[in-house]
């Protein structure tokens, strides 16, 4: 890659970044709420409110909070929070790990067992196998996350005590524990993955089988583990290899269910907290970094699909 | 690094509908007519339709929101499907479910497949400055966190099934462009595309001519995934409360409110998930079917 | 009384001397060792702890508890600086001792507080601190120290409300504080009860970040805080109960979903949890493998608010026929599981006020109608909006009174609103209906921030002189049967103007593993009005050998 491209990368980073904030900021503000109803409590008082907001600099207009907070986020300080009183940058550093541990986790689980499974259906369709995993599959996405995940509970943690309900603790205290803590969270993300990646891989494993250049295959006569693999897997990974990236940034910021489920500190609470508490500086560090990580793996992507497709190039590109 | 054995693009030319050779999987099934598969499919979805336009005039179908007996009933002859958590018929409700399900799912698909399926194309084909900025507004919607688009979207415009299905839409926005991004971009360096260029075609006519006919088939696939999960993604904004407002069914929220009786009354949360899921088969069946006669006239 | 109240007599541990209508009997047979009144005296240490008496059969030094609660406390535990609901005050009462406590007959006992007396005319308090009590910092709790929690309480935004007859505070001795009100003030010791009474080390008072390094005289000091993970605490061996308590370490887990919760309790991830969810003390009760404690006394009303100030809530005609339409058996037996009473008023059976018979109407849909219909025939047709937080558990009530409303002709529509616009709105009075939980507390002064035309608080959106005047009585009178017939007036005057549609009172249930010892029922709650009942469990609970 190019200093060039690289350059144009990280100008577009910063322009999304910069979009981000200012439809957070705005969009936090309009909502009806303040932060000091969620430090107050019911009942609180008209004076009590407007101490609160002042203590908080609340009271100064939104584009004078924006500019400052604009300023110290490009000194590295992403403000503190209204509710701990702990910087931002701290309260990221604690969530983000466990987030990304568990999405990278239920990822690569999802693909390990939909790339087979995909590509197997997609050898016969209408076939038995093809049959069992699409039907499966599709009633795995019929059944919202926390239905599945409610169900493993039940079976694994409350009926058979194998694994805990909730909580995982740090790797460094109870590295066993903390394994164990992980398997019903990635089961439950994994689960949707993995049906949607199956029947992705599936249906493109099935325009590439029908190809000219597989029925030559065939007719060499080559084994159909090597065409699944080598001839078929990579051009019909190209909707995943999109499909991917997209569903695992999102999934960051957005396991709510399963880190409610399993009471996990991730990063999915700490924005729906910072939002019900009008921690603005909160929600904006954490949308800010999410976005930052989807950046990265749209980068990532385009890496992967060129590969896959190597006459896909940036030849077109001014 | 592997080399790039059979980069399948060579292979593939304008015209290529000789009949498979025997022993070919995929060609299987792909033959004339519907099949009874996606008659029964297609039967499932307008029988459907019929039950939920009809309502309570037919037998056995009653107001969705009254309560008529104890919560969690099991089913009776009185109630086909048993009782929900506060006492209303859940085969009443799935069914008057539908009337607001369907078309939510139908108009978030519409859009993400309308608006993705445009900005794909464009970012696709013409790459430069228009891949740039599509880029740059897809990285900041799908970085924005959907709840606070849907709370605020909400708080201003209300809930009316539009609102949520353009809200729904816009969350699959993102990868429905970007899926389309890269196969506008696979399928503009295939040879027929650009012999086509050679020759003179139009930018529009190798678009619509070329370019269309050959994305959407992938498109397809990942709409009707779309479509269940809007289904129960809407099922999720409804437990957030922030969806069409009770005592309005919709399956999404009668599987995520059925979550309290999950032990005691798993029916309160099965039928729904039963009727999500045949929907969803009948239209994976559906676009296995029609996919298969794209690719085959192409 | 048709329910039977499941206390504290559960393995040995009992509460004597039990007063009230609200508190008796013992766990219905079933649970293995509830033992009722019988225990096993021979190996009970007994305490008299600000509740009640309690025998604490055979208790096991050591061990720890997981505690799995429904609110993180990313605000801190600073009382006088931010509010501190359910979770946090379970929290804050290891680390903390309130000045006093409340025992369930509702008389007020010292409890850090060595005697808190009044004059004559109840002008003026005198707090007498407990010697020889050491902060767990190692310095001193003295008179300085309470002066220090009460000035700052005073002066929080959080309390201008509660402390506002408060005219100075001021230590009057080493070991004694005077407290000196703007007139009669009967109840200031009941205040001390709540989060307000809670003695901090001024220490923590002073440093930057003490809201998240809270140190008090509790049984327990603090250990760590990670945000959305886990809060520890540890037994402070210098105790002033001596032996006390018991546990070595509790390790608080925040998990709002109460499902969840549950289902960590039955895997055994966490020992204990509290809920005040109908539906899930429903399914707890059928569970033999967890043990049960449940009780309303002091506990909160479950009720739908009216705007009074809008048409058609200000007739007190209609008010009353939505009231009419409403099946409060119904509601009770079928979405509330038969787990909670029928409400009507404030006051809960034990509290002071309480009435067999308010005047609120009951459920008579045929009279509603009829006024319904008077009423739209004069004013045209009656539309209204239920404002309820996004919740499902507020979804589903909502949509059965809807129906009841239907029935009687009023079309009433679902407002779900997100749970900080539901506080801004209810606070601007920006509602027609509003669905509530709030009042429970052992003292109706506590209530007067709400109900009082003076009083700072606009939600509660009453202004009345009669209730007015009855609430003077209750803050002023040195006569307890004065005041309770003041509050007995309060409570029927409320029945007959129909500000309030009461629903039912809530249960409160802790539920814990089997070989936890020591449940009572000082279970947070007890109203939003910042009232913890009696000391903390935590203070006595051990695990069975």
């Amino acid at each position: 890659m190019t200093l060039a491209s690289v350059m144009r990368r990280a100008a577009r980073l910063l322009l999304v970044l910069g979009a981000i904030s200012i439809v957070t900021f705005g969009l936090l503000a309009v909502m009806p709420g303040d932060p000091a109803l969620a430090l107050l409590g019911p009942g609180a008082t008209d004076a009590a409110v407007a101490e609160v907001r002042a203590s908080l600099g609340l009271d100064r207009p939104l584009i004078v909070r924006y500019g400052d907070w604009l300023l110290s986020a490009l000194g590295g300080d992403l403000g503190t929070s209204y509710q701990t009183g702990q910087p931002v940058v701290t309260s990221l550093a604690d969530r983000f790990p466990l987030s990304i541990e568990l999405v990278l986790v239920s990822q690569i689980v999802a693909l390990a067992v939909a790339v087979p499974v995909g590509l197997w259906s997609a050898r016969r369709p209408g076939g038995i196998v093809d049959r069992i995993c699409s039907v499966g599959g599709l009633g795995l996405l019929s059944l919202p996350m926390f239905a599945l995940g409610s169900l493993l509970v039940y079976v694994f943690a409350v009926t058979l005590k194998w694994l805990p309900a909730t909580g995982i603790p740090s790797f460094g205290d109870d590295p066993l524990g903390h394994v164990q803590g992980l398997i019903l969270p990635v089961l439950s993300l994994a689960g949707w993955q993995f049906a949607m990646y199956a029947q992705i891989l599936r249906g493109e494993a099935r325009t590439v089988l029908a190809e000219d250049y597989i029925e030559t295959a065939v007719l060499k006569g080559l084994p159909t583990r090597a065409i699944l693999l080598r001839h078929t897997l990579k051009p019909a990974s190209l909707s995943l290899a999109s499909l991917v990236p997209i569903t695992t940034g999102e999934l960051i910021g957005g396991a709510v269910v399963v880190e409610t489920l399993y009471a996990l500190p991730g990063v999915g609470r700490l924005m729906v907290d910072a939002i019900a508490a009008r921690d603005l500086l909160v929600l904006q560090g954490a949308v800010l970094a999410v976005a930052v990580v989807f950046v990265m793996l749209n980068l990532f992507a385009d890496v992967v699909v060129r590969w896959l497709d190597p006459r896909i190039r940036s030849h077109h590109a001014g | 690094m592997p080399v790039e054995q059979g980069t399948p693009s060579a292979a593939t030319t304008v015209t290529s509908p000789d009949p498979a050779p025997a022993g070919t999987p995929a060609r299987r099934g792909a033959g004339r007519g519907l099949g009874p598969g996606a008659l029964v499919a297609l039967g499932w979805l307008a029988g459907l339709s019929v039950l939920a336009l009809l309502g309570d005039a037919l037998p056995f179908i009653g107001d969705p929101s009254r309560m008529t007996s104890l919560p969690y009933e099991p089913p009776s002859s009185a109630h086909p499907l048993g009782t929900d958590e506060i006492g209303r018929d859940v085969l009443s409700r799935v069914v008057y479910a539908a009337r607001v399900s369907l078309p939510i799912a139908a108009g978030a698909v519409a859009v993400a497949m309308l608006v993705g399926g445009i900005i794909g194309l464009l970012t696709g084909f013409l790459r430069g400055t228009v891949d740039e900025v599509g880029q740059w507004l897809l990285d900041v919607l799908v970085s924005f966190p959907p709840l606070i688009l849907a709370m605020a979207v909400t708080a201003f415009l209300g809930r009316s099934p539009v609102i949520l299905a353009v809200i729904l839409g816009l969350l699959f926005v993102p990868p429905a462009a970007r899926l389309v991004r890269t196969h506008t971009m696979a399928t503009s360096t295939r040879e027929y595309v650009v012999a086509a260029r050679v020759l003179g075609a139009s930018r529009i006519r190798i678009v619509f001519r070329e370019i269309v006919p050959a994305v959407v088939p992938h498109l397809l696939a990942y709409a009707v995934l779309a479509a269940s999960a809007v289904i129960v993604i809407e099922g999720a904004l409804s437990f957030l409360g922030l969806s069409i407002p009770p005592p309005t069914p919709t399956w999404g929220g009668m599987i995520t409110a059925a979550r309290d009786g999950l032990a005691e009354a798993p029916h309160v949360l099965l039928v729904p998930v039963a009727v999500l899921f045949a929907t969803v088969l009948a239209l994976n069946g559906l676009a296995d079917t029609l996919r298969s006669r794209l690719v085959e006239t192409r | 009384m048709a329910r039977i109240h499941r206390l504290s007599a559960l393995l040995g541990v009992l509460t004597l001397a039990v007063t009230g209508c609200g508190a008796g009997g013992a766990e219905p047979g079933g649970a293995p060792g509830a033992t009722g009144a019988t225990g096993s005296p021979g190996a009970a240490r007994e305490f008299r702890t600000g509740l009640d008496t309690v025998k604490v059969a055979d208790p096991v030094r050591g061990g720890q508890l997981v505690y799995g609660l429904e609110a993180d406390v990313s605000a801190g535990l600073d009382t006088s600086k931010w509010y501190c609901g359910p979770a946090c005050r379970t929290i804050a009462k290891t680390i903390y001792d309130p000045l006093t406590v409340v025992d369930s007959g509702g008389t007020v006992r010292p409890y850090l507080a060595e005697s808190v007396e009044p004059n004559a005319d109840r002008t003026e308090w005198t707090i007498k601190v407990r010697p020889g009590i050491r902060f767990h910092d190692g310095t001193p709790l003295d008179a300085a120290a309470v002066v220090t929690n009460l000035e700052k309480q005073r002066t929080s935004p959080l309390n201008t409300a509660a402390l506002a007859p408060v005219a100075s505070v001021t230590a009057d001795g080493p070991m004694s504080v005077r407290v000196k009100m703007k007139g009669p003030s009967s109840a200031f010791n009941v205040w001390l009860s709540t989060p307000i009474g809670y003695i901090m080390a001024p220490s923590m008072l002073a440093a930057k970040n003490g809201a998240h390094n809270p140190v008090g005289t509790g049984p327990f000091r603090f250990v760590e805080w990670k945000a959305a993970d886990h809060l520890t605490v540890e037994r402070n061996a210098e105790y002033w109960q001596k032996g006390l308590p018991y546990l070595d370490r509790v390790v608080f887990r925040p998990n709002p979903d109460v499902e969840s919760r549950v289902a960590a309790l039955r895997a055994g991830d966490i020992d204990v949890m509290h809920t005040d969810s109908a539906d899930q003390i429903a399914k707890l009760r059928g569970d033999t493998s967890v043990r049960l404690v449940e009780s309303e006394l002091f506990g909160e009303s479950n009720y739908f608010q009216l705007n009074v100030k809008r048409a058609p809530m200000n007739d007190v005609n209609v008010r009353r026929a939505l009231a009419m339409a409403l099946d409060r058996d119904a509601i009770g037996r079928t979405r509330n599981r038969g787990v909670t009473r029928v409400a009507n008023g404030p006051f809960p059976p034990g509290t002071p006020g309480y009435l067999d018979n308010t005047g609120y109407p009951g459920y008579d849909p045929a009279a509603a109608r009829a006024i319904i219909e008077k009423y739209e025939a004069a004013n045209g047709p009656i539309s209204l909006k239920l404002m309820i937080p996004q919740s499902p558990t507020h979804a589903k009530t909502a949509q059965v009174v809807q129906q009841m409303w239907k029935e009687v002709g009023v079309d009433v529509a679902l407002e779900q609103v997100e749970f900080n616009a539901f506080l801004e709105r209810d606070r601007r009075g920006d509602y027609d209906m509003t669905d509530a939980r709030l009042f429970g507390g052992a003292d109706p002064d506590l209530q007067r921030r709400w109900w009082h035309s003076s009083g700072a608080s606009p939600v509660g959106n009453i202004s009345d002189p009669q209730v007015d005047a009855a609430l003077d009585v209750i803050r002023s009178s040195t006569d307890p049967a004065q005041r309770k017939a003041s509050a007995e007036q309060l409570n029927r005057r409320l029945g007959d103007q129909v500000n309030y549609l009461w629903v039912n009172w809530t249960v409160w249930a802790v539920a814990a593993k089997p070989d936890v010892v020591g449940l009572n029922l000082q279970i947070p709650g007890g109203g939003q009005a910042g009232l913890v009942l009696g000391d903390h469990w935590l203070t006595y609970a051990s695990r069975k050998r």
